[in-house]
């Protein structure tokens, strides 16, 4: 499944939509200016649109959803929202990753970025809703190779069984969640525990999470409750990116050196790493909330609308 | 010859049913046992819902699993529960329904996550899997939980005439309490408190009301 948006991105993204306004307020100034629907698709478990505009053309689950995924039709293999830019923050934190696991596929841009980055890195992606991926192939440049394998599944399922084959993972990305709807099942302590386990000796975990809300205070303790030591991404102030890892998390040296060294394949997908670095904050523990687990989850009750 | 015929019916049921000799409690009991019965029923469903997620996640066949194993196992129970009414219904039967169904929910509590786990691992189809899995934890309590409707229309119907306002009410009462378990549970009591805790509680509860109708329940008259 899919990823949080920002309610700002909604709402624009809504007029937008209706009203063919332009949208000028997504940080780094894109202007995605969706004028008309193109395509729907009933999954069994949202509606899909697709909007477009002269640009852009970017996937939405109804009018009054948040923005899930856009792409620049002209040059698709650029990422044009800062979420999934955010989330290559796990790559500079791993950049000799050889396996990775992407949970929550959206349009495919984070797997097709990596594939670019690294035509031989070896990319498992796990998505509920099979309509996603279909919309995906169809409306995104989405494509599968030999390294890059899609399976339909829940996430938190797909984890278990991968863990009990022995299957471990460099980099695990997290983007499951959308902007009004959590599985309450995939945001526990027992699960990030299984995430934890699916990891390889220093491994990475990017998780693309709330800003908002009791809630984001909330994943805050489950996270850190599991690893300890956790870094934030933030890129436009509605999406942040978690970072973690196995065994702790490189030096801020080490990071900055992993860039430097990936600077010049970042910037083919379009992403500026000297932004990137500068917003890798690390986080106070929290303290007041303790963390969900699957006794206690009631994730949806606790976003804030 | 009208009033003839209606003192025939009367006196038919006044002799069979012997309706009017209990206590001014008795009834209301009745439909309140039936409703709680519904409330637990839907509590333990959805919670359910939330028991099954670690292990076969939370997509739409899993609830499709978990409701069928409900509605199967409910429908099991409509069937023994009326049969059983035809052998001496008592509230004393009744009360021993829910203590059997409040029991019968009690390996939720901890065991459950074990027999989820080892089906998890040896089905590999998540379908098939929360279906045998939801089978096993949740069918039996389920069956008592549908006996009990049938079971308490028997003790509630006076004559043949008013069996159908009988039913009809009793209807009402479990199928409100449903709706009551449903939206309590997963608005209100997730936010709360624990699964396991709202679990217990619920077993408690029908604990409680099963012993009261054992107890006060020693009346046989409603043959």
């Amino acid at each position: 499944m899919i990823a949080v948006r920002g309610n700002m991105i909604a709402a624009l993204a809504m007029a937008s939509i209706l009203f063919g306004a332009c949208m000028h307020g997504i940080a780094q100034a894109n202007d995605f200016n969706l004028k008309r629907i193109v395509h729907r698709e009933k999954s069994i478990y949202r509606n899909i649109l697709i909007a477009e505009g002269e640009k852009y053309r970017c996937m939405t689950f109804g009018r009054r959803a948040s923005l899930q995924t856009c792409i620049q039709m002209d040059r698709p293999d650029l990422l044009v929202m800062p979420y999934p830019q955010g989330m290559l923050a796990g790559l500079i934190a791993k950049p000799d990753a050889e396996r990775v696991l992407v949970i929550g596929l959206g349009g495919g841009m984070l797997p097709m970025a990596l594939r670019k980055i690294d035509p031989q890195i070896h990319i498992d992606v796990v998505e509920l809703d099979p309509s996603v991926v279909d919309v995906a192939r169809s409306h995104f440049s989405f494509r599968e190779d030999a390294k890059l394998r899609t399976y339909v599944n829940d996430g938190r399922v797909f984890v278990r069984r991968q863990t009990r084959l022995g299957a471990r993972y460099d980099i695990i990305f997290v983007d499951a969640f959308e902007n009004n709807y959590i599985p309450e099942h995939m945001i526990t302590q027992e699960y990030i525990r299984e995430l934890r386990t699916a990891l390889r000796p220093g491994g990475i975990l990017a998780a693309n999470t709330f800003t908002k809300g009791k809630l984001s205070r909330y994943e805050m303790a489950t996270y850190q409750s599991v690893f300890g030591e956790v870094r934030v991404v933030d890129l436009d102030g509605s999406n942040r990116i978690l970072l973690t890892g196995r065994d702790g998390l490189p030096s801020m040296a080490t990071v900055r050196r992993n860039a430097r060294n990936l600077e010049s394949k970042l910037s083919l997908v379009g992403v500026d790493t000297n932004k990137l670095l500068s917003e890798f904050k690390s986080q106070p523990k929290v303290l007041d909330v303790k963390p969900l687990t699957d006794q206690y989850s009631p994730a949806n009750l606790l976003l804030d609308y | 010859m009208t009033s003839s015929l209606s003192d025939t019916v009367d006196n038919g049921s006044q002799t069979v049913l012997a309706a009017g000799s209990h206590p001014y409690w008795r009834n209301p009991l009745i439909y309140f046992a039936a409703a709680w019965s519904g409330f637990f029923v839907m509590g333990v469903e959805l919670l359910g819902g939330r028991l099954l997620s670690p292990y076969f996640g939370s997509s739409i066949f899993v609830w499709g699993a978990l409701i069928a194993v409900f509605m199967t196992a409910l429908s099991i129970g409509y069937l023994i529960g009326g049969q059983l009414s035809l052998r001496s219904p008592s509230l004393n039967g009744l009360g021993a329904l829910l203590i059997a169904e409040s029991i019968l929910a009690l390996p939720l509590i901890g065991f459950g996550d074990y027999v989820f786990d080892i089906i998890s691992y040896s089905i590999e189809d998540p379908r098939y899997g929360s279906l045998l899995a939801s089978a096993l934890m949740f069918g039996l309590p389920t069956v008592f939980s549908g006996m009990v409707s049938p079971y308490a229309v028997r003790l509630l119907v006076e004559n043949v005439e008013k069996s159908g306002r009988s039913a009809g009410r009793l209807y009402f009462a479990s199928t409100l309490g449903s709706a009551g378990g449903t939206i309590l549970t997963t608005f209100y009591l997730v936010l709360l408190f624990e699964i396991n805790t709202i679990i217990i509680s619920l077993i408690a509860i029908s604990l409680a009301i099963g012993l009261g109708l054992f107890l006060t329940g020693h009346d046989r008259r409603a043959r």
